[in-house]
């Protein structure tokens, strides 16, 4: 699975999602949406508790990058694992963004994001798109979210009225 | 269980905030109050009993305290976004009862029938919401006026990022760098307590650059000439220089305003309405008018939180014909119980945590503890649950079906009873129900089956029937599993108007009418289109001159301002589900500076104590340079009693509200890092604010 993180804010935007392989699935972060709220990540908790009270087996996804727990983030985003081909032993703290998600705290017996295969099999979109405040999270393979990355490039155009 | 949203649905299309996606645990919660309790006293352990033995002995104590120190010493707090069946109840209870002191005294001042948008739109400002949520993606530009949708109301927030996502421009005013301000295409972050000087200096802006719509201003409004004048007065340089500005972003935001139509101002969220003033509202619907953005899609004023109810004591009519005005003094704080002309009370009745809130902690709660009787409508045991005598479970939403009031969209909606209430928990009408039938007036609650049981529907048609604003609305209507989702919007006083508006301008995708004071179209139950003597938008306040800061006596004591804002995802009452976020992350917290982190000699997490006259409070500190360096900020909404998360409330080092105006949005503090450098850290910031401010142009 790859995650794409979309924002006009961004200087370079070069996805190219078309050039992709069709069978990947990509989960697409509309960060010009995203209000930090936590909300994936609770469904995500809730999503692979094993039951009422329990720790999930799961690390969720989580929206809040920093290397102290204790003190606030110095930046909230969804984040999920990537499942790059770097490790995470590799985890620096000189080069920000290669700090995995999972960062420190992973440990190697707990699994981490599964793109809830358990909720595709049904035909559900994995949990925290499903239950995004803002809808900012699209999951789909990358023809669906090319097309969903378009609309958000056209809308951003404003309104446009042909014919007439 | 499970909870899904339905994505039908107009407002939220299928989505949740954090804490509605964990709703469906309050029957399971173990944390719940689901069997009532008593007690002797304040320091006594709480003992189970049964509902009936509780509302007996409630109703015996009424009536004791009824014979003692008379009606007048029963009060039932409410507040405007307290559920349907809360208030409706108590307003009927209290009525029957004889009681005056009912939850609409508690309401804040300006947004009921006497205040300044009553006089200016002819209907109160908890009425004003004057375009749906779906029809603000018609808006070219969006003025969120003190309100952190994207914490407070993040459902609302959706259709606010749609209609940016379609070029409208959002504009925010707010004394706090919010998550709403970071979506914002232009934020203005003002010094706290000042948004309205902001305002006047754009005001000010489009009066001199012609960007004011004189024909619609001739056309529907009366008054404004005044208005203009006072505003000529009020040059951009003075605006920008009061409200800690460059008086090039008010003119970029006056530009931004002035060079499309409509323009829309959401103003307050549900946390933040308190804070508002007259003067707020008068400046909002004057940026409004100024852009000729009454009664047409995509524009308007919202106050959000709105409800056809008034709730006035008296329920004469209840709606803004045969409203009656309020004489001044009805209005009071909770704040003001056992001050002087409240001294004498009895009871308390109350719901939810308005413990958590009260301004002037340390001596407010002394006064309040004193209270006989403190009966509390319980769900969590919270602070308030912990400073009552009598805890009565209450359902959640979840648990009994009810009529949707209050909420952003200017709808009426049902929701159905989902699942059994666990223990004995029962719905807040059927509190009420019981608590007249127990003080011999059950007869007078019409809706009360022979059984003793209170059927929703028929209260929920009881009201609706009663209320001018929702004649043609009843619950049969309403209910989502026969009629598209999103309810009806009100005013609602013909049956034509239960149906989808389908104009050449408006296409409404909820039913009822889209867009308030539309032209041609007279306001219910008036002949006019505003229902003001004049018929038109009147102007006939001046706004109060006065400058914020009558507060600065005290400055040299304290020379930092402390603000609060809500967390998104303050989710404490779930957290027994969420293991993972045990973590602390969402305790209180206190924002300041890296400036004044540096001067003070304070880094990331480490202990800072915040102090004001009114008390002090630990917290570890955040190092954010997203905050004025004279400014402090806190989350607010814990407090001492909640099983995660415990700590003291940052409200209570605030300033009692005064009588006769809003409460203040800020609180006059210092900090420091350990009582020994109290007095050489406090000199220190001092001359620190002095030094800044004397660098402003």
């Amino acid at each position: 699975m790859k995650v794409l993180y979309v924002s006009k804010n961004f200087r370079r935007c070069e996805a190219d999602l078309e050039k992709d392989n069709p069978a990947e699935l990509v989960l697409m972060v509309d960060l010009d949406r995203c209000i930090s709220c936590g909300a994936c990540e609770i469904a995500c908790q809730a999503e692979h508790a094993a039951g009422i009270g329990e720790p999930a087996p799961y690390r969720p996804v989580g929206v809040k990058v920093g290397k102290n727990r204790t003190a606030k983030p110095l930046l909230n985003m969804p984040l999920s694992c990537r499942h790059c081909d770097s490790p995470c032993e590799y985890y620096s703290q000189y080069n920000f963004w290669s700090i995995c998600p999972l960062g420190k705290e992973h440990k190697p017996g707990k699994a981490s994001c599964d793109a809830c295969v358990n909720r595709l099999e049904k035909g559900f979109m994995p949990a925290c798109a499903t239950r995004c405040t803002m809808k900012c999270l699209y999951f789909g393979h990358a023809k669906d979210v090319a097309f969903a990355l378009n609309e958000k490039r056209l809308r951003e155009m404003g309104d446009i009225e042909i014919g007439g | 269980m499970e909870i899904y949203g339905d994505e039908e649905h107009p407002t939220n299309k299928g989505s949740f905030c954090p804490k509605g996606m964990l709703t469906h645990f309050h029957p399971t919660n173990p944390n719940r109050i689901t069997e009532p309790a008593m007690r002797e006293s304040l320091t006594a352990p709480f003992k189970k009993v049964t509902w009936d033995e509780a509302i007996a002995f409630v109703s015996g104590k009424l009536s004791e305290i009824t014979a003692t120190s008379g009606k007048n010493s029963i009060f039932i707090h409410g507040s405007e976004t307290d559920p349907f069946g809360y208030i409706a109840g108590s307003t009927w209870f209290a009525k029957n009862y004889g009681l005056i002191n009912t939850p609409t005294r508690f309401f804040p001042r300006p947004f009921t029938s006497n205040g300044i948008i009553k006089k200016i739109f002819g209907i109160p400002a908890s009425m004003l919401s004057m375009n749906a949520p779906r029809d603000w993606c018609r808006s070219q530009c969006i003025l969120l006026y003190g309100c952190d949708l994207a914490s407070s109301d993040p459902v609302t927030f959706g259709p606010i990022l749609d209609a940016r996502d379609r070029g409208a421009t959002i504009l925010v005013i707010d004394s706090r760098k919010t998550v709403t301000a970071s979506k914002a295409t232009f934020s203005l972050r003002v010094k706290p307590g000042s948004e309205s000087v902001a305002l006047k200096g754009i005001l000010h802006f489009l009066i001199r650059k012609g960007m004011v719509l004189e024909e619609f201003l001739l056309e529907s409004t009366e008054g404004f000439g005044s208005l203009k004048s006072e505003l000529e007065s009020f040059p951009v340089e003075a605006a920008a220089r009061e409200c800690w500005v460059d008086p090039k972003d008010i003119e970029h935001a006056a530009d931004l305003i002035g060079r499309v139509s409509p323009i829309q101002v959401i103003a307050g969220d549900w946390n933040s309405r308190r804070f508002l003033t007259d003067e707020d509202l008068l400046l909002s619907a004057a940026v409004v008018c100024a852009r000729g953005s009454v009664g047409i899609p995509g524009g308007g004023l919202n106050l959000l939180n709105s409800s056809p109810f008034l709730w006035e004591s008296r329920l004469a009519g209840n709606g803004p014909e045969t409203a009656v005005s309020e004489e001044e003094g009805f209005f009071i704080n909770l704040e003001d119980i056992g001050s002087p002309g409240h001294e004498n009370v009895g009871a308390l009745i109350c719901r939810g945590n308005p413990w958590a809130r009260l301004a002037d902690g340390k001596k407010t709660k002394a006064a309040l503890g004193a209270i006989p009787l403190i009966v509390h409508l319980s769900s969590y045991p919270n602070e308030t649950f912990n400073q009552a005598h009598v805890s009565l479970p209450v359902s959640s939403w979840l648990e009994c079906s009810s009529l949707v009031s209050t909420n952003n969209g200017r709808a009426i909606q049902w929701q159905h009873k989902v699942v059994e209430p666990p223990g004995s928990c029962r719905s807040p009408l059927q509190f009420w129900a019981d608590l007249a039938r127990a003080s011999g007036i059950g007869d007078s609650f019409p809706w009360k089956e022979s059984d003793g049981a209170v059927d929703p529907a028929k209260v929920a048609d009881f009201f609706l029937m009663k209320n001018p604003l929702t004649e043609a609305i009843r619950v049969q209507h309403l209910d989502p599993e026969n009629h598209p989702p999103g309810g009806i919007l009100w005013p609602c006083v013909d049956d034509a108007e239960l149906t989808f508006e389908d104009s050449r301008l408006i296409k409404g995708n909820v039913r009822g009418r889209n867009i308030l004071f539309q032209r041609n179209h007279n306001f219910p139950s008036s002949d006019k289109r505003f229902p003001t003597p004049t018929g038109k938008i009147t102007f006939s306040d001046s706004f109060n001159t006065a400058k914020a800061g009558s507060c600065y006596a005290s400055k040299n004591l304290y020379p930092l301002m402390l603000v609060t804002g809500v967390l998104v995802d303050m989710t404490e009452e779930f957290e027994y589900f969420l293991a993972d976020r045990r973590s602390g992350s969402n305790a209180l917290i206190v924002k300041i500076h890296p400036r004044l982190g540096r001067l003070i000699g304070v880094s990331n997490g480490e202990s800072l104590t915040v102090e004001s006259d009114r008390g002090a409070f630990n917290a570890p500190a955040w190092l954010s340079d997203d905050i004025d360096p004279r400014t402090v900020w806190c989350p607010e909404g814990l407090d001492p009693y909640q099983p995660f998360f415990s700590c003291d409330s940052p409200r209570a080092l605030f300033d009692l509200p005064l009588s006769k105006s809003s409460s203040r949005p800020f609180a006059l503090v210092t900090v420091y890092k350990t009582y020994a450098d109290r007095e050489a850290t406090k000199e220190l910031i001092t001359r620190f604010v002095e030094d800044l401010e004397s660098l402003m142009p």
